[in-house]
């Protein structure tokens, strides 16, 4: 694929991976902004900007979604014509393993739409969280861990390794980012706090996950050689990452052991926004070797 | 007010840099689809084969995958097109009575993941 056409066709993936991380972290965030709390929550959840960036995050999910057919047929056929392209999208639709990923996305995407139309209602949320699931599955499906079939171990891992990345970023960032310095300002510690165990809880969970079903696939990219860690590019930039996700699983360790495991006071908050700053700073460098790792073939590629 | 609202955009900004960066990685972090077997092997010497086959290491898409042959000229032998196994990782071709001399397989291979391969090898007829 040519380099302009395969530099889009990333940047499709990641908008629209963006956004379902952060539609994911803002179903969070309002869930325990809404959840029954000890002390009274000083701003209803309607008082963050998070539906309006809801409808935007839908929309990319969308626009990324109607113009994917064309990306694939660039990507099975190796032309660049746009008018070729444009004529293989309904083979690719109707005959092919993507094809019928697109449709079901399609689904998932209209009923997450519909939900979100709805609102707050209790089968709104279940129906969303069944869209989520099915958007998550349809990525899972698309990658290599399909090769070897669907309803695999390698893509029910991917699934979870999806789901987990999406949920760690999303709500980490939107409550980091968005949600407890507002909490901070306006609202008690004890709201901030209750808040902050929630979020807590959620991503360590989450990163239980993601660490589990990060060594599995990277022990099935390192075709089960451990020796390729160290001998080949690959392996070693894995290294790198794996050093940075303990760097970032410790502050998270801090900001719960040192923070939220303890009473709340001016002080420990003024450490809590600060460590959970410096999770999301250290998250930048491990996203960066993430896309270091895309872009290097690993040794199972040398099979 | 407006520091509160520069600050909200600068934050969301932040966000949509850094869940973009993270999901670079997801997509597109395995190898392609690439041969695990072929028949004739390539490189080998062999009396005139009723069909070329290569085996992949995963499953391929049917309609955008195939096999050709050439001859030293660069000629196309097969007369049929290729087909697709029914596991889904391998191609076959059907070729007819060939003259001793340098064959040139041409593959191509899209899997499912829609990732392309492609490459050639060479066998000999005695």
């Amino acid at each position: 694929m040519a380099s302009p056409i395969l530099f889009f066709s990333v940047l499709l993936a990641a908008s629209s991976d963006a956004s379902y991380a952060l539609i994911l972290g803002i179903g969070l965030a309002g869930w325990w902004l809404a959840a029954p709390n000890a002390e009274q929550p000083a701003s209803p959840p309607s008082a963050y900007p998070l539906r309006s960036l809801l409808l935007v995050c839908i929309g990319v999910l969308m626009l990324a979604h109607l113009v994917r057919p064309w990306f694939l047929a660039a990507s099975m056929s190796g032309s660049t014509g746009f008018a070729e392209n444009l004529a293989l999208a309904p083979t690719i639709l109707s005959s092919t393993h993507q094809g019928t990923l697109w449709y079901l996305n399609s689904l998932g995407l209209a009923i997450l739409l519909v939900t979100v139309l709805l609102g707050r209602k209790p089968v709104a949320i279940w129906s969303a969280i069944g869209a989520l699931c099915l958007i998550a599955f349809a990525k899972a499906a698309s990658g290599h861990a399909a090769d070897q079939g669907d309803f695999t171990l390698t893509e029910l891992t991917q699934l979870l390794h999806i789901l987990a990345t999406a949920v760690w970023a999303g709500s980490v960032l939107i409550s980091g980012l968005i949600i407890l310095p507002r909490l901070a300002r306006h609202a008690g510690i004890a709201t901030l706090w209750t808040y902050g165990n929630r979020l807590s809880q959620t991503v360590t969970w989450a990163l239980i996950v993601l660490v589990l079903s990060g060594i599995y696939t990277s022990d099935r990219e390192l075709n089960n050689s451990l020796p390729a860690l160290w001998t080949s590019t690959w392996g070693k930039i894995l290294l790198i990452k794996v050093a940075f996700v303990l760097a970032a699983l410790s502050l998270g360790a801090t900001s719960r052991l040192f923070c939220l495991q303890r009473p709340a006071t001016g002080r420990r908050t003024t450490l809590l926004l600060r460590l959970i700053l410096a999770e999301a700073i250290v998250m930048v460098f491990i996203l960066c070797l993430s896309g270091l790792l895309a872009n290097t073939a690993p040794p199972m590629a040398n099979m | 007010m407006i520091q509160s609202s520069r600050r909200n955009c600068l934050s969301l900004a932040f966000a949509a840099i850094v869940v973009f960066a993270l999901f670079l990685a997801v997509p597109s972090a395995f190898a392609h689809t690439h041969p695990e077997a072929m028949m004739p092997a390539a490189d080998s010497t062999v009396t005139s084969p009723s069909v070329v086959m290569m085996h992949f290491s995963g499953a391929i898409e049917p309609k955008f995958s195939h096999l050709t042959v050439t001859d030293a000229t660069g000629h196309v032998v097969n007369k049929d097109s290729s087909a697709v196994g029914g596991d889904a990782k391998s191609m076959t071709l059907a070729m007819p009575t060939l003259h001793p001399g340098v064959y040139i397989v041409n593959w191509v291979a899209v899997s499912v993941d829609s990732h392309r391969s492609q490459g050639e090898y060479k066998f000999t007829v005695k």
